[in-house]
């Protein structure tokens, strides 16, 4: 018998509004239509009315979770438009935290790869050792997301030496985690039997499709804009591309944890090398030109370009994400498999479409608003007060 | 690791790949410049696109970036931006990371009309949707336009990337009150 199962616009599966259908007969899936857009929040047309400054900090409200991608992308596609070096400390900067939010981004989809199986010990854990990363951001530069790291031209902040023991040690500290998890995805008899073949895709797909970043490398195809086109400090430390041939959501599993220990790897390297000196050519304008800019975020790349008639904003702002090449994919992995396994397909490429809702806590029984967005950013900035005087950090210098 | 499953991979320089455009294009070729030693800007006329994006795409394996749309005070102008020089195996900082970004022009001001490549390389499918949902352009050779951003009740002759709209009494529903 033939029927349609919706899942979204929203659905608790899901933490953004998307709709899937899934043409399912019995329970095969032999259908899929894609509906995006729920979230379209015409940031392309907001960026022609802001100075270019505005627009690192307007593109990196994009996502909540790779909101580093996007700034990184940006400034690199302004950087390329008015041809402004960058200082070297401060590429080093940018890949120290380009990585670190890979570490945090991975560890949540770990985790909630895990939720969406049944398997919460794994969700637990994960979003257990994805705290030290946050709290690294948060003595870097003040706030668990949203770092506002990138300015055209280098850094807006330094990493103070004072700091670089604690971020090998933190880096250290988390290659037994990674252990763990790879431990708990490989030798897991369960996520062998649920994972294992399903939402097959094949090299093909991924060159059909352009796909990339995890998805892609899954495959067996070996894309990474850190190493195809070198930028920051990936072209001067030692890492490698992790590929797994199988195509499957196993393989995207082993290659997320497994990426966690290059990341770590990246790290570390960077804060050894890192020289002294200055961390901005402080550029006063973006001359006249275009630019691209592009970076390997956590679930593949992002794409930034940029126009400018040499005036103080973007004429044309074009910004691409990941997960739009990534999703279509869908359309190939889910058809034929069991209803039951759409779920964990669909989110195995890690689909981001925007993380920026604001949340309000509500007491359930009386109703009573328990705390406001407001409360909730005073709440943040006391937790960071808290952190800087335990760890003797200093106020980052802004 | 066979190099068929890398898709690609070869480490050609800007200047080769100019050079090479230019000889399998010749006078199809409408531009070319080597802005710098990672980017290289040419341009096709409407007609010319198709063969030139399953040149790079089909025969040369670059990966298509995205495409970004404009309007220009002469008409319209999309940009498509292939990755050339991909999963090659040099190591970090090996890639040359060249992008190949393809410029496509029509002085149709009101109508313009683009050729559609989403049949052959479904990563199109996507982006020439959204250009017709915020720049109104359409696509030959493709019927199912439906809207990739736009909701279903989005004006149809309203395209909000179009310089020349100024509308103000668009009815946003219940959303703003």
């Amino acid at each position: 018998m033939r029927a349609i199962v919706p899942i979204g616009p929203f659905h608790p599966l899901q933490e953004e509004p998307e709709h899937f259908r899934l043409h399912v007969d019995g329970e095969t899936v032999v259908g899929l239509d894609i509906e995006i857009g729920y979230n379209h929040r015409g940031i392309e047309k907001l960026a022609e009315s802001r100075t270019w400054d505005q627009v690192v900090f307007l593109v990196e409200r994009i996502c909540g979770i790779c909101s580093t991608s996007h700034p990184i992308a940006s400034v690199q596609a302004m950087e390329d438009c008015g041809k402004i070096e960058v200082p070297e400390r401060a590429l080093y900067i940018r890949s120290i935290i380009g990585e670190l939010e890979r570490l945090h981004s991975h560890l949540l989809w770990v985790g909630l790869a895990g939720h969406f199986l049944g398997y919460n010990t794994v969700f637990m854990w994960a979003w257990r050792y994805r705290e030290p990363v946050c709290d690294l951001f948060e003595k870097i530069c003040g706030n668990r997301q949203h770092y506002a790291m990138m300015k055209p031209g280098g850094v807006r902040r330094d990493i103070p030496e004072s700091m670089y023991d604690e971020i090998v040690k933190v880096m250290d500290d988390l290659v037994p985690a990674f252990d763990l998890f790879k431990g708990a995805v490989l030798d897991d008899p369960v996520l062998h039997a649920r994972l294992k073949g399903v939402g097959v895709l094949t090299p093909k797909d991924i060159h059909d499709y352009c796909a990339l970043g995890p998805t892609a490398r899954a495959s067996g195809v070996a894309k990474d804009v850190r190493r195809d086109h070198p930028y920051a400090a990936y072209g001067k430390v030692d890492w490698n591309v992790i590929t797994h041939p199988a195509g499957d959501v196993f393989a995207k599993a082993v290659v997320r944890v497994l990426e966690c220990y290059e990341s770590a790897k990246i790290i570390k390297q960077c804060v050894q090398k890192m020289p002294r000196g200055p961390i901005d050519s402080d550029p006063k304008q973006i001359g006249p030109g275009e630019g691209i800019g592009h970076h390997e975020a956590p679930r593949g790349e992002t794409f930034h370009y940029c126009r400018s008639d040499g005036s103080n904003r973007p004429v044309r702002y074009k910004v691409r994400a990941p997960t739009y090449m990534n999703l279509p994919t869908n359309y190939r992995a889910v058809i034929g498999q069991s209803v039951t396994d759409a779920t964990i397909i669909l989110a195995a490429i890690d689909p981001c479409y925007c993380c920026t809702e604001r949340v309000s806590a509500v007491d359930r029984r009386t109703g009573e608003l328990k705390y406001t967005p407001k409360d909730l950013i005073r709440l943040s900035r006391e937790k960071t007060e808290q952190l800087r005087r335990e760890y003797g950090v200093k106020e980052p210098v802004l | 690791m066979t190099r068929e499953a890398d898709m690609g991979g070869s480490n050609d320089s800007a200047e080769t790949i100019a050079a090479e455009l230019s000889r399998r294009f010749g006078s199809k070729l409408l531009g070319s410049e080597v802005r710098s030693e990672k980017r290289v800007y040419i341009e096709v006329a409407p007609r010319d696109f198709r063969e030139m994006a399953l040149f790079l795409w089909g025969e040369k394996k670059c990966r298509f970036n995205i495409a970004s749309g404009m309007q220009t005070p002469s008409g319209f102008e999309v940009l498509y931006h292939f990755s050339w020089n991909e999963g090659d195996e040099t190591g970090p900082g090996g890639g040359k990371g060249v992008v190949v970004s393809v410029r496509v022009r029509t002085s149709e001001k009101e109508r313009p009309v683009l050729v559609s490549v989403a049949d052959k390389i479904k990563a199109l499918d996507f982006i020439e949707r959204e250009l017709h949902d915020l720049l109104g352009i359409e696509f030959e050779g493709r019927a199912d336009l439906k809207p990739l951003l736009a909701a279903e009740d989005w004006p149809k002759d309203f395209f909000p990337l179009r310089r020349t709209e100024r509308r103000a009494e668009l009815d946003y529903g219940d959303i703003t009150r």
